[in-house]
């Protein structure tokens, strides 16, 4: 095989990786949030050029508008989500973006529709430069020289201009820069309209590449992730080699092991420059002043709804009372609603598997991607040993949560080491690695999945809603014992300071070790739970995308919340059968939730009745002032 | 201290959890252990009950499990093709007196999602038949397809109608039988013996390989197989193991974006094979993807291509444009435009002379439809013990920019023994 055949279209791919990775770093240098919304900025642009084609404006004019589209949407993602959630951590404001992403995938599937459709190349037919038996044609120039000028650019206005030394200023202190006259605001809102129009230009680039459809640069803009977090995200170098490096890495692992193994060698690869380098192959820690925070992690915060969310806030009834309650109502939902039966048991799974990533995002302030990954070993395991050995479902259930667990806590070991982004990018690539894994073990079923009948006694919709009804007690009376125990005490505190932990000498990795198996356990038996109630186990249900859900979900409902996690689960589980009666993209309602919320109740649904009953008294006591 | 104080309480609430768990679930029956695929429980071909539910004052309440949201919302497509169908029929007064309501549901393109829809359908919307789109949701539909009751027409590899249950029909081709018409079709007709496989590597594109080795061989012929990713970005590295294998045939089973993709990367690098294209291909769209580099490319139909003359075609362009639905044109709403036509022979042939619809007189008048074409299916035919639908497939290439029959209806090889 001829090597240069899979280097030379490898470096064109992973220069399209760097330069998206360029729109994701500028915003991040300045905000230091991860900007998960450049997909849809991109895709969106992309689309406008399609139909500027479709109306005949001329290439080069469409092209320019594209780009001017992207930095308008990137200076809004900014201005719309940014900036009011400014005073949160930088997680938060982070899926504050993710709802977006979810907005602007579903808006462009709404107007232009799923189909996909072809975006033909800039400049496709001027020439082609013939390299032995490789053609490279013009279009593949083209990207290399635009790449390669955007990031020398971006490369001399960061180290050589006035703007870029106080994007560098708000990225190292905002505080201290405003007090050096510096207009913070004004740099991040350019930080974020350059960053748009990397996104606009990279996807412009893309979809031509494979195709265009709401969902496409979404899936690119996350490898150029990984791409560049190996090569260190802070370090305009390390963009453009990890870039160009992962674009050949990858070409080469395709031609020479297997192009169905990518993610998981992504993952290997991960895991051992990141226990290496935990800032990447030439990034460098993060250099800020010591400030004081802007954010009050126990009042407002994604990562630590913690205190304010809990049923019934405990002042006039026992609590026990209201969880009874709500026992009570659960045990009559099927009787009321004897067609919906079967949703709510899916319900009850899910609210398992949110309260488990409820542990990490909730109470221990760790971003993950990879429940959905745990999901699926929960499930595999329960359908290996109930369906395949003939084992009962009392010895499966547990099994799935023990090996889970364990599972967890190998994961955990090089995350707990990480955090932030290096954190989400770990747990992202072990999202993407299991699927891909199980459809290469033809013991389990390989692509085709296991089957996973439910036994007689389960088998019927009642039972199937008795068996989730009895997990998801359990479940909660041990989250609920958990988290009042000094287990519990350590994840909070790990979350609201590593180093004041650390102070009082915790063990803060083992602490997070901890919570990484205990909300794996959980998620796995979530999984195993749904699994049954399906009747079968495939590697096509466990995509990135379930992963991203259930983070709406523990963001929505409420997080460090147990009763926020059966709100988040109900939402996932009865938002679609609505979206679909009313012919409205379920992204869009997720997207708008999810921001909505993060601005004005950023701890869930579950603390909205109180917060609106703070709020109604505070008028109260103003108006009696006044009066 | 404190540490090994909550280690311990650690320990000692998960152990609580696995035992409160095991001894809840240890009252139920051990599942039958087996080894079966997920949509293969026992055969049930006995008569269906003749209760029937989902027709009203004769109107027929069809339903659909469509996909409106998530990555694979293009599937949707089959929705309108079965409402476009229905449509038409109603305007044209119906069938023998009976017209048809329409009911669709999202299934999102997921296993769990697909069961609650199916069960929604039947049990709330109380569906008289369905149908589903998508291998893994019509998996997980067909597992429950004895308890539905209601007949299902499930749009996927057809593998799953064996072995056969009363109710549910397979509007497509067993996929691991469809790589080997190709194959034969290559070394029989072109002569070709050096093939290659490249396959998406999930349910639909590995099944494939199954038996095409076996084939191969016992034909003469060689194999290389290459899978990748739905998701795959750049197919250089795939075009060059194809070239390096020397192979001079290749049949790629993927979505046609990904086919024009890996027919641009192999041009790219001066590999330029005899293409063999399947059926999801077979459509104008395609031809746009791919431009010049699709002369020449042959395909395996199963469905009419879209620019075909014929009656039918011009019908099912006519209607979906009518309808404002001309950008949804194509393989996937074919498929569902097809269960429409299933339906209405289903339902003339059961109601002839006055006769009352019930399940059992639809499924009865279906199992008699052979090798008829029907909506934008070349050749659909069921039988009592035979609820695959496709079991022909005939053969096209594309001829200055249009779509041209080299090869009549053929029966779908079995693989060798």
């Amino acid at each position: 095989m001829d090597v240069f055949n899979v280097v030379i279209p490898g470096l064109v791919s992973g220069s399209l990786y760097a330069v998206t990775a360029l729109g994701l770093s500028v915003a991040y240098r300045a905000s230091r949030v991860l900007n998960f919304a450049l997909g849809g900025i991109g895709i969106v642009a992309a689309y406008i050029v399609f139909w500027m084609l479709e109306v005949q404006v001329p290439y080069a004019i469409a092209i320019v508008v594209g780009i001017v589209v992207g930095a308008i949407l990137g200076g809004l993602t900014e201005l719309l989500i940014v900036r009011p959630l400014r005073h949160q951590d930088h997680l938060t404001v982070a899926i504050g973006t993710l709802g977006l992403l979810l907005i602007l995938q579903g808006a462009v599937g709404s107007v232009w529709g799923y189909n996909t459709k072809s975006l033909p190349l800039p400049l496709s037919a001027a020439f082609t430069v013939q390299i032995g038996d490789l053609s490279v044609g013009s279009s593949s120039v083209l990207m290399l020289v635009v790449t390669t000028l955007a990031v020398i650019g971006s490369f001399l206005l960061i180290s050589r201009t006035n703007l870029g030394l106080a994007m560098r200023a708000t990225s190292a202190g905002p505080a201290t820069a405003s007090m050096l006259g510096i207009d913070t605001a004004m740099v991040r809102m350019a930080s974020w309209v350059l960053g748009g129009a990397c996104g606009a230009l990279a996807a412009l680039f893309v979809a031509p590449q494979v195709y265009l459809d709401p969902m496409i640069f979404t899936q690119f803009s996350m490898v150029a992730f990984a791409a560049v977090v190996l090569g260190g995200f802070t370090s305009l170098r390390g963009v453009l080699i990890g870039g160009l490096a992962f674009g050949v890495g990858v070409n080469l692992v395709s031609a020479y092991v297997s192009s169905n193994l990518v993610k998981t060698v992504t993952f290997v690869v991960i895991i051992a420059v990141l226990s290496l380098r935990p800032h990447g192959l030439f990034g460098t820690p993060e250099q800020t002043l010591g400030e004081p925070p802007t954010h009050d992690y126990t009042q407002s915060t994604i990562v630590g709804g913690g205190r304010r969310s809990r049923l019934g806030s405990g002042r006039r009834l026992p609590q026990w009372v209201w969880w009874l309650g709500l026992l009570a109502v659960l045990m009559v939902l099927p009787f009321l609603f004897p067609t919906s039966t079967y949703r709510l048991s899916t319900a009850l799974a899910t609210y398992v598997v949110i309260l488990g990533l409820n542990i990490l995002a909730g109470y221990s302030g760790q971003l993950s991607l990879s429940h959905a990954g745990f999901m699926a070993v929960g499930a595999y395991i329960s359908a290996l040993a109930s369906a395949r050995w003939g084992w009962s479902l009392a010895i499966a259930l547990p099994l799935a949560m023990v090996g889970t667990g364990i599972l967890g806590v190998i994961v955990g070991l090089p995350a707990s080491r990480l955090s932030g982004l290096y954190l989400a990018l770990l747990t992202l690539a072990f999202g993407w690695s299991v699927p891909e894994v199980a459809t290469k073990l033809e013991y389990i079923g390989g692509v085709g999945g296991l089957p996973f009948p439910p036994p007689a006694m389960f088998a019927t919709n009642e039972g199937k809603y008795w068996l989730a009804l009895g997990v998801a007690v359990l479940a909660t009376i041990a989250m609920l014992m958990l988290i009042r125990s000094s287990i519990g005490r350590h994840w909070r505190a790990v979350r609201d300071s590593e180093q004041g932990a650390k102070s009082i000498g915790l063990d803060t990795a083992r602490v997070k070790l901890g919570a990484f198996g205990c909300s794996a356990a959980l998620a796995g038996l979530g999984g195993a739970l749904l699994g049954m109630m399906v009747g079968y186990v495939g590697p096509e249900t466990y995509s990135i995308w379930l992963a991203v859900y259930m983070l709406v979900g523990v963001v929505v409902g409420g997080s460090g919340s147990v009763i926020g996690s059966l709100i988040g689960a109900l939402f996932l589980t009865f938002v679609p059968v609505y979206t679909a009666e009313f012919h409205v993209a379920p992204d869009i309602v997720y997207g708008v939730a999810l921001t909505g919320l993060l601005v004005i109740s950023p701890a869930g649904l579950a603390a909205l009745p109180a917060l609106i009953q703070r709020r109604a008294a505070r008028r109260y006591l103003v108006a009696s002032e006044a009066g | 201290m404190n540490q090994l104080r909550g280690k311990k309480r650690s320990i000692a609430i998960l152990v609580s959890l696995l035992v409160s768990l095991s001894m809840m679930a240890c009252s139920s029956a051990p599942a039958a252990p087996t080894s079966a695929p997920a949509a293969k429980p026992a055969a049930t071909t006995a008569a269906p009950a003749t209760v029937q539910q989902g027709i009203s004052n004769k109107v027929v309440t069809i339903g659909m499990g469509t996909v409106t949201s998530g990555p694979a919302s293009a599937y949707g497509a089959a929705g309108t093709g079965l409402k476009d169908y229905l449509d038409m029929l109603n305007k044209n007064g119906g069938v023998n007196g009976y017209t048809f309501k329409y009911v669709e549901r999202d299934t999102a393109f997921q296993p769990a999602q697909g069961v609650a829809v199916a069960q929604q359908l039947v049990n709330e919307d109380k569906v008289f038949a369905f149908s589903g789109i998508g291998t893994p949701v019509v998996s997980s539909i067909r597992a429950i397809a004895e308890q539905l009751k209601a007949p299902i027409f499930g749009i996927g590899d057809g593998e799953l109608a064996i072995p056969t249950q009363h109710n549910y029909y397979a509007i497509g081709v067993r996929f691991n039988r469809l790589s080997l018409f190709d194959a034969q079709f290559a070394v029989k007709t072109l002569k070709i013996t050096d093939l290659g496989y490249a396959y998406q590597d999930d349910a639909t594109g590995k099944p494939g390989l199954t038996y095409l080795p076996a084939w191969a061989k016992a034909n003469g012929a060689t194999v290389t197989s290459v899978g990748f990713p739905v998701d795959i970005t750049d197919m250089a590295p795939i075009a060059n193991k194809l070239k390096s294998a020397n192979v001079k045939a290749v049949n790629v089973y993927a979505p046609m974006t990904l086919v024009a993709s890996l027919q641009k990367a192999s041009d790219a690098i001066g590999f330029r094979p005899t293409w063999l294209l399947t059926y999801g291909t077979l459509n104008q769209d395609y031809l746009k993807l791919a431009g010049p580099l699709a002369e020449g490319s042959y395909f395996n139909g199963l469905f009419l291509p879209t620019d075909s003359d014929s009656p039918a075609m011009q019908k099912f362009l006519s209607v979906l444009k009518a309808n404002g639905h001309e950008s949804q044109i194509g393989s996937i709403s074919e498929m569902g435009w097809t269960v429409g036509a299933i339906i209405e022979r289903g339902v003339a042939k059961a109601t002839a002379g006055g006769a009352a619809l019930t399940w059992a007189s639809f499924e009865a008048a279906v199992d008699t439809i052979n090798g008829e074409p029907l909506g934008a299916m070349l050749s659909v035919t069921f039988k009592p013990d035979n609820h695959v639908g496709a079991v022909q497939a005939t053969e096209y290439v594309v001829k200055g920019g249009k779509f041209v029959e080299v090869q009549k209806a053929t029966d779908i090889p079995e693989p060798p023994k």
